[in-house]
C-alpha cells in the first residue's frame, strides 16, 4: 500500500505540473497580448506595461516566467476578469460550491436508484426484469442530456407548473452566502422562514439533479449488474448458500461488499464526464456554478477567467480520480496485489 | 446456453466475419445497424432530397406545425421554425453535420491513433514511459472538456468543433491501440512470425492488424456515440456550429425562445438526435456482446 500511495503521489505531482504548464501556455495560445491575458488588464499605458513586465518576468525566458506564474497561483493572484474586472480567484471559488453541490446530489440520487435496480437486474431467477432495466439504461445513456432537460421542463414547468426553471432559490428568500452550499447556508442562516426556504431550494434542485443523475444512473446500473453477476458466480457465494444463508444474508454479507467494489472504480473513471455534464446542466437551468460561469467566460472571450476556470475544473477532476483510485485500492486487497494500478 | 458443443468443428472464418455472424443473432442490433446505414445514406444524399434549401426563409409561413397537426400543412412535413425555415430540410442537412461529421471524425482519429498507437506499442524504455504518463493525464480529462478547451483556443465554428472532437478522442484511440499492440507483441505467434524474419511493417500488416481489427471496430462504435454527443453539446452551448448552420444541437438552442409556443421545433431535432445516438449505442452494445460470445465458444 505504501509504494502504491507513493506512486499515486508521484502521479499527482506530474499531473499538477501538467495542468499548470497547460494553463500557463494558454496565455500564449489565446489570441491577444500574453501580458493582458495573464493580468486581465487591457489597454495598458507604457509605464504600467513596463512595471508589469518586470513583475511578471515577461522579458526573461519561459522557465522563469513559468516559475513566476506558479508563485502567483499560490498567492491567489490569478489576474482579473476582462468583463467584471474583479479577481478571478475569488470568483472561481465563489461559484465552485454550487457545482460540487449539484454533482454530489446527483451522485447520491443515482446511488439510491441504480444500485437496487442493478441488483434486481442481476437476479437470474427474475429474467423478465433484466431486459427492461437494461433497455431503460440504454435509453437513458443515449438521451442527449439537454434534450432530456427540455422535455422535463416542458412537462413539469410549462404544462404542470410544479417546478421552477432556473436558479437555486427564489428571490423572495434572502439567505446570506456563507459556505456557498445552499442547503448548508439555509441551515446556518438566521431567518424565520427556514422551512419555506428549504422547500423552495428542493424544488429548484429537483430537475437539475434528475437531469444530471441520468448518466451516472445508467452507467451505475450496468456496472452493478455486471459486478453482481460476477460475484454471484463465485464459489464463496455458492458455499455461503450451501451453508444455508438466506438470499438477503448472502447479499448483505458477501455479495454487496465485493460487488460494489467496481462501483468505486467506475466513479473514478466517470467523474470527469459527470463534471462536464454538470456544466451543460448548469447552462440549461441557469445554475450559478463553475460550468455556466466558464461557458459565459468563453462566450465573452474572457481569457484570464477561462484560464482559471479550466485549471480548477481539470484539477478537481484529476484529484477526484486519483482519490477514488486510492479508495478502491484501500478497499480491495486483490487489486493491490495486481500491481500497477492504472487510471 | 449449452456449455459444450457436441459437434465441434473448427471455424476458419476471419475474426471479423465470425463477429458478424454472432452479431446477426441479435435482431435488435441488426435493425439498429440498418438504421445506421440509412442515416449514413441520408448524411451523404440528404441535401439532394430535401424539399427546400435549409437556409431559405418563408417569411409568411412562420412556426407552422408539423403535417400531422390539424393546423399543419403537407407542404412543410415537419413544420417550420421561427424564421420560416423548413424543419425537414434542416434536419436532413443536420444529420450530415452531427452524424456524418462524427463518423469522419472517428475515422480520422482512428487512423492517426492507429499510427501513433502502433509506434508507441513498438517503443520501449524511457520513450514509452513518457508517453504513458502523458496519456494518463490526457485520459483522465473527459473528451468533452478537452473539446471545450480546444474550441476556447481556436474560437467557435463547425470546422473548429470537428478538429476539437478529433483531438479530444485521439488519446483514447492511441491508448487502446497501444495496449493491444503491446499485448499482442508478447504472443507466441507474433514472436514466431518475427523469428521467421518479418520486418516491423509485415508484422503490423499480417500479424497485428487482423487481430486488432475487431477490437478497433467495437471501440470505434463506442467512440462514435461520444463524438456525436460532443459535437451536439458544443453546438448547444453555443461553442460549436454557429447559428444559421442546421447542426442539430444548434437548431435546438436556436429554437429555445419559441419552445413554449411551438415545442416541435425542439422536439423533432432532439428525436432525430436521440435515434442517432441510440442506434449507435445499440450497435456498439451488440458488437460487444458478439465479441464476448465469440470468445466464450
Amino acid at each position: 500500500m505504501g509504494t502504491y500511495l507513493l506512486r499515486k503521489l508521484y502521479l499527482l505531482i506530474f499531473v499538477t505540473f501538467g495542468v499548470t504548464v497547460f494553463s500557463f501556455s494558454l496565455n500564449y495560445l489565446f489570441p491577444g497580448d500574453p501580458l493582458s491575458n495573464m493580468t486581465g488588464l487591457q489597454n495598458l499605458n507604457p509605464e504600467v506595461t513596463e512595471e508589469l513586465t518586470k513583475l511578471y518576468k515577461i522579458d526573461s525566458n519561459v522557465i522563469i516566467q513559468y516559475w513566476a506564474y506558479i508563485g502567483r497561483i499560490l498567492d491567489g493572484n490569478w489576474g482579473v476578469s476582462f468583463i467584471t474586472e474583479t479577481g478571478v480567484y475569488a470568483q472561481v471559488f465563489s461559484v465552485l460550491p454550487a457545482t460540487i453541490e449539484l454533482a454530489a446530489y446527483a451522485l447520491l440520487y443515482s446511488f439510491i436508484v441504480a444500485i437496487p435496480l442493478g441488483i434486481l437486474a442481476s437476479d437470474v431467477r427474475k429474467p423478465w426484469l433484466d431486459k427492461p432495466i437494461l433497455a431503460l439504461s440504454l435509453i437513458g445513456f443515449s438521451m442527449p442530456i439537454f434534450w432530456f432537460a427540455l422535455i422535463l421542463i416542458l412537462i413539469f414547468s410549462i404544462n404542470l407548473g410544479w417546478l421552477p426553471i432556473s436558479g437555486r432559490l427564489s428571490l423572495m428568500y434572502q439567505v446570506p452566502n456563507v459556505t456557498g452550499f445552499i442547503l448548508i447556508d439555509i441551515a446556518l442562516a438566521d431567518i424565520p422562514y427556514k422551512t419555506e426556504a428549504y422547500y423552495d431550494a428542493f424544488k429548484h434542485l429537483a430537475m437539475p439533479t434528475l437531469v444530471l443523475a441520468a448518466y451516472p444512473t445508467t452507467v451505475l446500473i450496468r456496472t452493478t449488474r455486471q459486478a453482481m453477476h460476477n460475484v454471484l458466480d463465485t464459489s464463496y457465494v455458492k458455499a455461503a448458500k450451501a451453508k444455508g444463508l438466506s438470499n438477503f444474508q448472502v447479499l448483505r454479507r458477501h455479495a454487496l461488499r465485493n460487488g460494489l467494489l467496481p462501483v468505486i472504480q467506475m466513479l473514478g473513471t466517470h467523474f470527469g464526464t459527470l463534471i462536464t455534464l454538470a456544466m451543460v446542466t448548469e447552462v440549461i437551468f441557469s445554475w450559478p456554478g463553475l460550468g455556466s460561469w466558464l461557458v459565459d467566460a468563453i462566450h465573452q472571450r474572457d481569457y484570464p477567467a477561462i484560464q482559471g476556470g479550466l485549471m480548477v475544473m481539470s484539477g478537481m477532476v484529476f484529484i477526484a480520480t486519483i482519490l477514488f483510485d486510492i479508495l478502491y485500492m484501500a478497499f480491495d486487497p486483490l487489486a493491490r496485489r495486481r500491481g500497477y494500478g492504472k487510471i | 446456453m449449452a456449455k459444450f458443443r457436441i459437434f465441434s468443428s473448427p471455424t476458419n472464418y476471419s475474426p471479423l466475419r465470425q463477429l458478424w455472424r454472432y452479431f446477426q443473432r441479435n435482431h435488435f442490433a441488426l435493425v439498429a445497424f440498418w438504421v445506421i446505414i440509412g442515416l449514413i445514406l441520408i448524411s451523404v444524399f440528404g441535401p439532394l432530397i430535401s424539399p427546400y434549401s435549409p437556409y431559405e426563409q418563408h417569411a409568411e409561413k412562420l412556426l407552422i406545425p408539423p403535417a400531422w397537426d390539424p393546423e399543419g400543412s403537407i407542404t412543410f412535413l415537419f413544420g417550420t421554425d421561427a424564421l420560416g425555415r423548413d424543419i425537414l430540410s434542416r434536419l436532413l442537412l443536420g444529420i450530415s453535420f452531427s452524424f456524418g461529421l462524427a463518423i469522419i471524425a472517428v475515422v480520422l482519429a482512428l487512423s492517426i491513433g492507429l499510427l501513433i498507437g502502433t509506434l508507441a506499442g513498438f517503443s520501449k524504455g524511457v520513450r514509452a514511459s513518457i508517453l504513458n504518463h502523458v496519456l494518463d493525464v490526457a485520459l483522465i480529462m473527459p473528451s468533452l472538456l478537452i473539446a471545450i478547451v480546444i474550441v476556447a483556443i481556436l474560437g467557435p465554428g463547425i470546422d473548429n468543433t470537428f478538429w476539437a472532437v478529433v483531438l479530444a478522442m485521439l488519446p483514447q484511440f492511441i491508448h487502446h491501440v497501444r495496449t493491444e499492440v503491446a499485448e499482442l507483441l508478447n504472443k507466441d505467434f507474433v514472436i514466431a512470425y518475427r523469428l521467421d524474419g518479418a520486418n516491423n511493417w509485415q508484422l503490423f500488416r499480417y500479424a497485428l492488424l487482423p487481430n486488432m481489427f475487431e477490437g478497433i471496430v467495437i471501440f470505434s462504435a463506442m467512440a462514435m456515440s461520444s463524438a456525436i454527443l460532443d459535437i451536439v453539446v458544443l453546438g448547444f452551448i453555443g461553442l460549436g456550429a454557429q447559428s444559421p448552420e442546421p447542426e442539430l444541437g444548434t437548431m435546438i438552442a436556436d429554437s429555445l425562445d419559441v419552445f413554449y409556443l411551438s415545442p416541435w421545433t425542439v422536439m423533432l431535432p432532439g428525436l432525430v438526435l436521440f435515434v442517432c445516438i441510440l442506434t449507435v449505442n445499440i450497435v456498439g452494445d451488440g458488437l460487444r456482446r458478439a465479441l464476448k460470445d465469440r470468445r466464450v465458444l
